[in-house]
């Protein structure tokens, strides 16, 4: 060797080489040491190799191993790595232990001049060497000719080095995430082209939607030139001959013809796979196995089948119900839950626990579509479905500050309180979307075994002989689903509650609507805007700000949305004749509100009824062969202050699902059998609170407290901080007096014939 | 008050959405079995129609021969029209067919 020499470095774990290993090789003229496990393996692998050093060694420190390689390497002129994972992590090891520059990320490299490429390849630099050098070699920027002769391979052993300054333990190895792994080293590929993209759809989203289907499958996604050109997927995902080499075990083209410039880069797959419209496309031709179809219709499916994607939609269903038009007269069940919101989750999850078979269905296309709620869940109550579910429930903030507020159409009173104690495990209130929040209960549910049947309603309730419920049919073709219980958590319009008899059919002096936007702001906007930051948040409930009816609003911060709507008496809302649309509108131009949503966008709009009779007004919870949870039960808290529901239905979820089970255990499932139900949740928060908390709802929507309250507090606290000099201060006794007397008198505030200001 | 009332209005109005945009921004899996049905000859005989305004979707529409015309298609599924109805039996409301109906992302 002498100094004009070059020689390459190349680690291998298990024998593997690297991606570029050979291009480093071919470029230091065919001299290389391959270092690392099965060194001997990888080094005959090498095409473009004539004499190689193979040292086996662990992995370990890279320190060390830089100090080991030193008698081998030190008399090239450059020493050259591929810039893959390990090569980088050498290379300025190598630097500091020769005392040579490092120079990164070179497309051609010599003794006397190395040539970088920067800014994705669209810049190249040339620096003169006038020494010895380190450098790193850019995968895919030359490739490997082979050379006719075989390589010689001299394995070497080399003595582990004395101490070296640096960690003396290595860092942790972790698997490769297939999403992020390097191309050249994936041994499954999804390829996507441009035929996987519809006209006018969101070629982004399809193709996150492979990286997804790529993910599940342990296999890496990437792409055509033309997909990453239009930016729907990163430039280094990009495979053929202007972007990454591959050389998979099994490629999966969707929507891709195959022009010379994308297969010559794939490679020589040991399967390939092509799914187009076009039987005759390049890249079917050389496809094993040719599916034409139309791609994303293919992928989607694909999704659907593995349960990934946006779309988590009959993920579990028995395999008797996928069959079009097959009976499943046959599926038995010890349950059947209907709904999987938070209570049908959370009862399912008990009777899955207790080894039994239970069914969850669920009417939307995944659990949460149907659902809407203010915007804060108090977890305390996940406790019992997971250890420390913090740190996985997809929260969107946590409350840190809630603010009551007090309003007449141009004034507010707010009582706000902080406390970063609610910012830490176990928290208090989060943020989330119903969409995520419900889906990731249910996969609770789903993980301990209960079996979840989305886009399915439940019709009607099945009764045997002595009239006592069996099942439910549904809107599947012959879709009977049997067992001997059935635990309705099918939300404030339960209609199995109603066939059961337990519910009326319309009420609407105890249901409340309640409307909501979702409305788009920058994360630093909301974090300025509501004083919170990080993943923190704020909730403010307000009063007196739905005009002649009676009700309330909310505003909730998301990560980058907020929640704002209003609550609205059903029976007022008649009366009105107002619209839901606009009593929002009135809401988001009060002065109080107005600048904290400037500017924001509407990304939702979405309405759904609340169950606020409160305990007084819930139906039987139990009846022959079925108990009710959740909304369907009228279990949401509805009290000024308190406004609570999904905490509700879990705690009443999991009652009912552990009573289910001991039911079942027992094989008593009648009336008597299941009266343990309302003990149960008469011993927990669930009907405690309620109970004391009775009065509440009547208290909340009267005249007094829609009205009159605020405008008292509004008008004696702006007179209080009104400064009328010459006069002096009046005292607080006789200014209460005053503003009580004035209030009382005038025509009485009845919410219908209230004028505004 | 009322001036006052006006220039909030003006300052601090949002740029307006209508209706059409506000329902664009909600995603529905239309079904072909309407879940909804409405007996207009009992709605002649009703003197509120309260479901006109308060349906949060504006599904329901008075005709001029005092029955109404309904949609079914943009549906929260939420209820409100057979609460707020005065007359039984007018309104005939049922969830729409599993899978179908609306699909909330952000509720």
């Amino acid at each position: 060797m002498t100094p004009r020499d070059l020689i390459a470095v190349i680690v291998t774990r298990g024998g593997t080489l690297p991606t570029g290993a050979d291009e480093a090789v071919a470029e230091a003229g065919g001299a290389a040491v391959v270092v690392g496990t099965g060194s001997e393996d990888a080094a005959r692998a090498l095409v473009s190799a004539r004499t190689v050093t193979a040292v086996e060694t662990e992995p370990g420190v890279p320190g060390r191993l830089a100090a080991m390689l030193r008698p081998l390497i030190e008399a090239a002129a450059v020493v050259l790595l591929p810039a893959s994972p390990d090569g980088r992590d050498l290379a300025p090891l190598l630097a500091v232990e020769l005392d040579r520059p490092l120079f990164a990320w070179a497309a051609r490299c010599s003794p006397s001049e190395v040539e970088l490429v920067r800014l994705d390849h669209r810049l190249s630099i040339r620096v003169g060497l006038d020494g010895p050098a380190v450098a790193t070699l850019a995968p895919g920027a030359r490739g490997a000719e082979p050379v006719q002769e075989p390589s010689s391979v001299l394995p070497r052993t080399l003595n582990a080095p004395k101490e070296r300054p640096g960690p003396d333990e290595p860092g942790k190895t972790l698997p490769a995430d297939p999403a992020t792994v390097d191309l050249g080293e994936a041994r499954r590929i999804l390829g996507g082209g441009a035929g996987l993209v519809p006209p006018d759809e969101s070629g982004a989203q399809m193709m996150e939607l492979l990286g997804d289907v790529a993910r599940a499958l342990d296999a890496s996604a990437g792409a055509t030139r033309v997909v990453t050109d239009a930016g729907w997927m990163d430039y280094s995902r990009q495979i053929g001959t202007t972007g990454v080499v591959v050389d998979p075990d099994l490629y999966i083209a969707f929507g891709i013809s195959g022009a010379a410039q994308h297969t010559g880069g794939l490679g020589a797959p040991h399967h390939v796979v092509s799914v187009n419209t076009d039987p005759s496309c390049p890249m079917t031709a050389m496809a094993d196995l040719g599916i034409v179809a139309d791609a994303p219709a293919v992928l989607r499916e694909l999704a659907r089948r593995l349960g990934v994607g946006h779309e988590k939609e009959r993920r579990t269903v028995p395999a008797a119900l996928l069959e079009r038009g097959s009976t499943v007269a046959n599926e038995r069940f010890d349950a059947v839950v209907v709904g999987a919101g938070p209570a049908g989750s959370a009862a399912a999850l008990e009777l899955a626990r207790a080894g039994r078979r239970v069914a969850l269905l669920e009417r939307g296309p995944f659990p949460g579509s149907k659902n809407v709620y203010g915007g804060v869940v108090y977890g305390r109550i996940l406790d019992e479905v997971v250890p420390q579910w913090w740190r996985e429930v997809p929260v969107q903030r946590w409350i840190t500050r809630r603010s009551t507020m007090m309003m007449t159409p141009t004034q507010s009173v707010s009582f706000d309180v902080r406390s970063q104690a609610w910012g830490g495990p176990p928290y208090n209130g989060m943020t989330t979307y119903r969409a995520d929040f419900d889906s990731w209960l249910a996969g609770k549910a789903e993980q301990a075994g209960a079996e979840l049947i989305t886009s399915t309603l439940a019709t009607e309730l099945l009764r045997g002989g002595d009239g006592a419920i069996t099942g439910v049919r549904t809107d599947r073709p012959d879709g009977e689903l049997h067992a001997p219980l059935v635990i309705a958590c099918d939300g404030v319009n339960s209609f199995l509650a109603k066939s059961a008899g337990l519910l009326p059919e319309a009420d609407a002096d105890h249901h409340t609507l309640g409307v909501k936007e979702t409305l788009s702001l920058p994360r630093e906007t909301i974090d300025e805007r509501f004083a919170v930051s990080g993943d923190e948040g704020l909730d403010i409930e307000m009063v007196g700000c739905t005009g002649p009816i009676a009700g309330g609003g909310f505003l909730y911060t998301n990560r980058e949305t907020v929640s704002v709507g209003v609550v609205l008496s059903l029976t007022d809302l008649a009366a009105s004749g107002r619209r839901p649309e606009d009593l929002i509108a009135d809401l988001k131009a009060h002065p109080s509100i107005a600048p904290l949503l400037r500017g924001a966008e509407l990304k939702e709009y979405s309405a759904h009824l609340i169950p606020e009779g409160g305990y007084d007004h819930m139906p039987e919870l139990a009846t022959e062969g079925m108990l009710v949870a959740g909304d369907a039960a009228g279990m949401c808290l509805a009290a000024g202050i308190w406004l609570e529901g999904v905490n509700f239905a879990i705690g009443s979820g999991l009652a009912a699902g552990r009573t289910a089970a001991e039911a079942l255990e027992r094989g008593d499932t009648s009336a008597a059998g299941l009266a343990r139900y309302r003990k149960r949740l008469s011993e927990s928060f669930v009907l405690a609170d309620h109970k004391r908390l009775r009065r509440a709802p009547g208290f909340v929507l009267s005249p007094r407290v829609q009205h009159r309250y605020p405008e008292l507090v509004c008008d004696l606290v702006q007179e209080l901080f009104t400064v009328r000099n010459p006069k002096p201060k009046p005292r607080l006794g006789g200014l209460l007096r005053r503003t009580a007397r004035t209030k009382a008198s005038g025509s009485p505030t009845s919410p219908a014939t209230r004028s505004r200001g | 008050m009322a001036s006052l009332d006006d220039e909030l209005v003006a300052t601090d109005r949002y740029p307006p959405v209508s209706f059409e945009e506000r329902m664009g921004t909600v995603e529905f899996r239309v079904s072909e079995r309407p879940h909804i049905t409405v007996d207009s000859d009992v709605c002649r005989s009703c003197t509120t129609k309260a479901c006109v305004h308060a349906c949060p979707a504006k599904l329901f529409v008075p005709t001029s021969d005092g029955g109404i015309l309904f949609n079914y298609e943009q549906c929260f599924e939420c209820g409100t029209c057979y609460m707020v109805c005065n007359e039984a039996g007018a309104i005939t409301w049922t969830y729409p067919d599993g899978g179908d109906g609306v699909v909330f992302r952000h509720g």
